[in-house]
């Protein structure tokens, strides 16, 4: 009953009575905390636009099968998870859906029906008839769902009136100094901050006995929810479903806030925010708007609160019968569509067992054939989803079917290459490093991008260290840079320079939010920055022809990293630690001999101006960063020869020969930078001066390369120019395209053009009988490129509710995320521009990840049977599997876990 | 609670009945046991990482060098009773939204004031 929203009194006693449950230890706030935190699973975890990790959006129903996750998928969010039909209906037509996959998919699926005279039918001849014709209409099963109270009320008014509310609060919370007039009480915490501001928000509500009522709530956020949960009359059972449906209807924010809490150790983050704050927060607002409607609007002719109650009731009764209606409507056509002369006619059609004979067919029979039928329309996108994810990845499992036999011949034309370059396993990497193989002798290899080191690295930049390695890792050391040596006098004028910069820019600032100076300074300024942008605007390819016959002299100075502990650096790795990571990457990487005179760990970043996404295209390894830090890192590392002795003592001997250098991979334009400064031998810097000419040559190739199937100019210097053009809102596509994950030699792809669809580690089976190096591959790696899969997946599926929709009408709120518009919830996901080549059109094609293996069955099993939460991926089918047998050569996709 | 169950004069050691709670969780609930320890007012908790074993849905026994999210993890605390009865009851809300376990034992403690510190 929510008669305790009758009156103040009311009000007051459930308020009190909630203070007793706690004083008498029936309630804990730890009971509240465990309560919400089990709510919040509901949503997934979203990180801050400077820090953009992907991430699976259904995360938290991982330990569902992924059909399921999506049926809880329409039910929270409303969210489409597949392919209307007619998309796949044309993906069939057009081939692009093996009609021999599809049947097997759907034989898979559907048993085979007995018939009265003992014989079996089978079905999916006639199910896929029934697809080619076009005539499966799906109907989506939701199943059912608390809404807040709100929802029902001024037909959703008042839940979208709560919903502005707590969007503004959060973004005027949450912001990073960008406002003139803060918020006051942030250092207090959300809700104390927000209770203490309330009473004085007429906004919130102008009755003064809200208003007393509100200056009455507890302390706590967690008895505070109890309050609202009380209040709002709710069984204890209901609880944990109506915190969970008051989540979904700002799963934006909700993320955010998960995402804070966990974080809430990191120093940038001024601001605390407790997960309970917010619920706490969100449904007192929402009993205020439901009060004041009750109280004194027209509350569509209700006398009293029973009355408000019941009606509540009735309506989730008459959606709950809509939904029905719905589902009847479209099932019940079917059974008049198949009469039985249909019927009949259409298994004839479709070649069925040719020892039946329809005609023969009894009614129970044909029934039970239409209620397979109806079982279909269930589940038809999925299995054309299916089948589509079949199709493509047969195609790459062709490829490296054709390779394996060849993989002896591909190896023994191996020759010692000049040097080794060791790229990111993610998907771009393919392309540069297929580019770089094919004009340089060159040894390629995949490997996380962190380079196996979790660390959070400090720049001459930043104020406090920023994590630097997968964000499944919590970093263990900081490894700050200092200026390089050679560079210290040339410091002093990078640092005057960069003073005066800031100044101006402080100034700049101050003028622009000053209330007396702001229109002065836009009267005065607006004429000069309408030349600055007409200037960015016409003058890009200019400015790279410029670039090009006068090459910009790079900046003098050069920073390195520190990574000695020592008494004067209380950041980096003692020795032994060095040594450790050191090892294990190179072992990881299948790289123990045979070493090439350069060794260049090659990390990734993007390039793009104007794009508040900008990190989205950065190293995923690196939590968003760019991978340069870690790469030079570990090329100190080992260049060090107290590390190499050690690690030498463990088996891996590095020539004397050999360099190690860390560099970048720009992504959007493919270019290399190699951290060269401490090579000073001129033999030496001869060498690394025509492999960096090749890797120009190497760059340009790839430019060319993925942009030629894009429908967009091709024109080299177009390309180039995305990097640096502000309206350009598709500066190059991300890991858009990810299919698959390779894990094993080289010698599987090489030669082939996966078109940038396939991240790649490199393992060498043979060295690694115990697993323990593929376990930590299959553990970490191959985690991420899951999360990575699912996020595009999603965001391509459904761009408005798992993507962040337009980046055209994107609102950039304080760096954290964006809105749509005016004001909105926070989007999470990716933006139409990254999977999307018009409005209409998709680029990335939603399919999911196959893990590709090149290791023992029996060890892949072990490891799997080890670890529940890696077999859990496999089993619920959020990820495939396959397995090449190194002996055999064959090719096994696994399907069947039940035994493990 | 402060019960001598040793002969003190044969022993000298004098020895004080606790409570102790030892949980078994995913490492990405971690901190939300040990913040809920540390709200109830324990005075210290070890966390044992990567820990292996079997349970209702399979096993763990991952040696995951990059993943510590992933990975299973053991907490425990010693406490007075009605500390533990504190955790103990957020953690009975909190495992049924995850899966792990939770026990709780009886153990002696010879340094009694390390162990009482003030209870929420």
């Amino acid at each position: 009953m929510i008669t305790s929203l009758k009156d103040q009194e009311a009000l007051t006693s459930t308020l009190n009575n909630v203070h007793k449950s706690f004083d008498d230890k029936k309630l804990t706030t730890n009971m509240i905390t465990a309560l919400v935190a089990n709510a919040f699973e509901v949503v997934n975890t979203n990180w801050s636009l400077k820090s953009f990790i992907a991430i699976n959006p259904l995360k938290g129903f991982e330990d569902q099968h992924f059909f399921d996750a999506t049926k809880d998928a329409a039910k929270y969010f409303d969210a489409e998870s597949f392919f209307p039909i007619k998309k796949y209906y044309d993906l069939l037509d057009n081939n692009e859906i093996n009609r021999e996959l599809l049947l097997k998919t759907i034989d898979k699926h559907f048993n085979d029906i007995e018939l009265d005279n003992g014989k079996s039918l089978k079905t999916s001849p006639l199910l896929l008839k029934l697809l080619e014709q076009r005539v499966i209409e799906e109907f989506r099963q939701k199943p059912e769902k608390t809404y807040p109270y709100s929802q029902h009320i001024n037909n959703g008014r008042t839940l979208d009136k709560v919903n502005n509310y707590m969007n503004y609060l959060c973004a005027a919370y949450f912001d990073e100094s960008q406002a003139t007039w803060e918020l006051p009480n942030r250092d207090q915490g959300f809700y104390t901050c927000w209770k203490k501001l309330a009473p004085f928000d007429d906004k919130l509500s102008k009755n003064r006995k809200i208003k007393s009522w509100i200056k009455m709530l507890p302390d706590s956020s967690e008895k505070t929810v109890v309050v609202a949960l009380e209040t709002l009359g709710l069984k204890e059972s209901d609880w944990d479903e109506y915190l969970k449906s008051n989540l979904c209807c700002q799963s934006g924010w909700s993320s955010f806030i998960k995402w804070r809490e966990l974080n809430s150790h990191n120093k940038d983050f001024k601001y605390k925010i407790k997960t309970t704050d917010f619920l706490a927060v969100r449904l007192i607002v929402e009993i205020i708007y439901l009060f004041d409607y009750l109280n004194f609007k027209d509350k569509d002719g209700l006398n009293d609160f029973e009355e408000f109650e019941e009606q509540i009731l009735k309506k989730l009764l008459q959606e709950q019968n809509s939904e029905l209606e719905k589902y009847n409507q479209q099932i019940i056509p079917d059974e008049i569509k198949y009469s039985d002369k249909n019927l009949i006619t259409l298994i004839k059609k479709s070649n069925l067992n040719n020892d039946v004979d329809p005609e023969m067919l009894r009614d129970t029979e044909l029934n039970k054939i239409r209620e397979v039928i109806k079982e279909f329309s269930l589940r038809a996108s999925y299995i054309m989803q299916m089948s589509w994810e079949l199709t493509e990845h047969s195609i790459l499992l062709e490829q490296i079917s054709v390779n394996q036999e060849l993989m002896s011949s591909i190896s023994a034309q191996n020759k010692r290459s000049t040097a080794q370059m060791i790229f990111c396993i993610d998907v771009r990497s393919e392309g540069i490093r297929r580019s770089i193989e094919s004009v340089a002798n060159v040894e390629t290899l995949g490997f996380a991008g962190f380079f196996g080191l979790p660390i959070s690295y400090k720049t001459h930049k930043d104020t406090n260290p920023q994590a630097a390695c997968p964000v499944l890792i919590s970093p263990k050391h900081v490894v700050e840079e200092h200026v390089h040596p050679k560079s210290a006098e040339d410091f002093m004028d990078f640092q005057i320079n960069q003073r005066i910069s800031e100044l101006v820019y402080k100034s700049y600032k101050a003028q622009k939010n000053n209330i007396a100076a702001a229109f002065i300074f836009a009267e005065a300024s607006g004429l000069i920055y309408l030349a600055l942008m007409l200037l960015k605007t016409i003058t890009l390819k200019l400015k790279l022809g410029i670039e090009k016959l006068f090459p910009k002299e790079k900046t003098k100075v050069h920073f390195e990293p520190n990574i000695d502990l020592s008494p004067t650096n209380e950041h980096g790795l003692s020795r032994k630690e060095q040594a450790f990571f050191a090892e294990t990457a190179l072992r990881l990487m299948g790289l123990t001999d045979n070493f090439s005179e350069f060794v260049l760990f090659t990390g990734h970043g993007s390039q793009t101006e104007n794009n508040p996404y900008a990190s989205a295209l950065d190293c995923g390894a690196c939590a968003g960063q760019h991978g340069g830090s870690n790469a030079k890192t570990l090329a100190k590392v080992l260049n060090t020869p107290e590390i190499r002795r050690t690690i030498a003592d463990n088996g891996i001997k590095i020539p004397d020969t050999t360099v190690f250098l860390g560099a970048e991979h720009n992504t959007t334009t493919d270019e290399i930078e190699i951290y060269d400064i401490e090579i000073t031998h001129p033999e030496k810097i001869e060498k690394l001066k025509e492999l960096k000419a090749n890797l120009k040559i190497a760059a340009k190739l790839n430019r060319v390369s993925r942009n030629s199937d894009e429908s967009f100019d091709i024109d080299d210097a177009a390309i180039l120019a995305k990097s640096i053009d502000w309206s350009e809102t598709r500066p190059e596509w991300g890991l858009a395209g990810n299919m698959a994950f390779v894990i094993g030699p080289r010698e599987l792809t090489k030669g082939n053009n996966l078109s940038n669809r396939v991240f790649m580690h490199s393992y060498r089976q043979e060295s690694d009988p115990d697993g323990t190096l593929l376990e930590t591959i299959m553990g970490g790696p191959m985690v991420v490129t899951q999360w990575i899969n699912n996020q595009y997946y999603f965001s391509s599926m459904d761009i408005k509710n798992f993507g962040s929709g337009s980046k055209i009408t994107h609102n950039i709120v304080g760096d954290l995320g964006v809105l749509q518009g005016n004001m909105s919830d926070l989007f999470t996901g990716l933006s139409l521009q990254s999977v999307f080549k018009s409005d209409e059109e998709l680029f990335h094609k939603p399919l999911r990840l196959r893990v590709v293996i090149h290791a023992p069955y029996e060890r892949v099993e072990n490891i799997l049977k080890r670890n529940l939460n890696l077999l859990t991926l496999f089993r619920n089918q959020w990820i495939y599997l396959t397995i090449i047998e190194p002996d055999t050569g064959s090719i096994i996709n696994v399907d069947n876990f039940d035994d493990l | 609670m402060d019960n001598v169950f040793f002969d003190e004069e044969n022993t000298g050691l004098k020895l004080s009945k606790m409570l102790k709670i030892e949980v078994v969780i995913s490492g990405e609930n971690q901190e939300k046991v040990t913040n809920m320890m540390q709200d109830s007012g324990v005075t210290g908790y070890t966390i044992i990482p990567n820990v292996s074993g079997y349970g209702h849905s399979g096993s763990h026994e991952g040696r995951l060098l990059f993943n510590d999210k992933s990975s299973q993890v053991m907490v425990m605390a010693v406490a007075p009773e009605d500390v533990i009865s504190n955790i103990a009851r957020g953690l009975r809300t909190l495992l049924e939204g995850q899966s792990g376990v939770m026990f709780v034992s009886e153990v002696s403690v010879a340094r009694i004031t390390y162990f009482s510190g003030s209870g929420s």
